[in-house]
């Protein structure tokens, strides 16, 4: 079920058809996978324990840097944290940017990314990827949209399921 | 709730954790880095003007093994929460033999040690005396190693009078933590 959203935001329009992703491509078929999701989770909250864990150092030594325990143990947390947290912007940045669905359907990979150009652009970019054979799209808003704010979830589905029928055939 | 929804929640919560946490991580590496508890602190009073003023933000190193007379330098008072920032005037290289605890006196592991130390005596530029009424009771230096939180080697003029703000003006506290909770609802993203 879609909800009314402001025309006038790129971002709200680009959260709702996102939102509806996944059903699209399911009905292909395509069962959704979330193992980027899981990663980047796992890195960042890994990231967010060693800070907790920093914090009870501080309380326990007082952050007292005369202790050569609490430094070493702090060094070494520090490190940890550090470099989950650059894993994390690594996966962030180079791995799963814009990366909206995720799908399996037998050896068949489908890799869906979206991304609005800028806030005053209506336009929804759409990179399909299926088995490494790529397609850009661009579907304008006012095409999946009704005039009172509703997402006319059949034209997106038909949109998008064309490009993967398309790439499907080529593969 | 499905398994999706799940994970969006998840992702919301590590976006602000993940804010948090890494300004504390960047927090103590820069600790680790210039070998200080507090590398960076706003000068909070007029006592070191006119080189400072209330607001400056002040940037910290404490890995020389001496600090010399005419440095600028944080120190912590015992049993007082809020870090000085004053000019060293007098310094002494004393050599003192290091008591053992009484654990160690017991077991017999380790016997006094002599180590040198620098002690120091310090002075706001501003004040018309030294630090002696503002240091614990009986205690007439500084111990360089113990007290000193780091000398100054930057600054950045009045950035910091925001921290100022927020703690001596409630009305100012309670404007910035409006405005966070504006801008949380109001960002779409």
């Amino acid at each position: 079920m879609s909800k009314q959203v402001n025309l006038n935001s790129v971002v709200q329009l680009r959260n709702e058809c996102d939102e509806h992703l996944s059903p699209v491509f399911t009905k292909l078929g395509y069962k959704e996978t979330f193992t980027l999701t899981d990663l980047k989770l796992t890195v960042g909250y890994l990231s967010v324990l060693a800070a907790g864990l920093l914090f009870q150092l501080d309380k326990k030594y007082k952050n007292d840097f005369n202790n050569k325990e609490y430094v070493f143990y702090t060094t070494i947390v520090v490190a940890i944290g550090a470099g989950f947290h650059l894993a994390f912007l690594f996966v962030n940045t180079f791995v799963s940017k814009n990366v909206k669905f995720q799908g399996i359907k037998g050896k068949k990979k489908l890799n869906v990314s979206t991304v609005t150009k800028s806030k005053t652009d209506p336009s929804y970019l759409v990179t399909v990827e299926l088995n490494g054979k790529k397609v850009d799209e661009v579907v304008p808003f006012n095409t999946v949209f009704n005039s009172n704010g509703y997402l006319e979830y059949a034209e997106l589905e038909t949109k998008l399921q064309s490009i993967v029928k398309k790439l499907e055939k080529k593969a | 709730m499905n398994v999706r929804q799940i994970r969006s929640q998840l992702s919301q919560g590590l976006t602000m954790a993940m804010v948090l946490s890494s300004a504390y991580i960047f927090w103590k590496l820069l600790s680790i880095v210039t070998n200080s508890g507090s590398p960076l602190v706003v000068v909070l009073s007029g006592s070191m003007e006119p080189a400072f003023q209330r607001g400056d933000i002040l940037f910290l190193w404490n890995r020389d093994q001496y600090v010399d007379t005419g440095d600028i330098v944080v120190y912590n008072i015992q049993d007082r929460s809020i870090p000085i920032v004053h000019r060293v005037v007098r310094e002494h290289i004393v050599y003192e033999v290091e008591r053992p605890t009484k654990e160690e006196r017991k077991k017999g592991t380790k016997k006094g040690k002599t180590v040198k130390k620098q002690l120091l005596l310090t002075k706001g530029d501003n004040n018309e005396v030294n630090d002696l009424s503002l240091y614990a009771y009986g205690q007439k230096y500084l111990d360089r190693d113990r007290d000193i939180v780091g000398s100054v080697k930057g600054y950045l003029p009045k950035i910091g009078y925001v921290t100022i703000l927020v703690t001596e003006n409630q009305y100012f506290k309670y404007a910035m933590l409006g405005w966070l909770v504006l801008s949380v609802l109001l960002t779409n993203e």
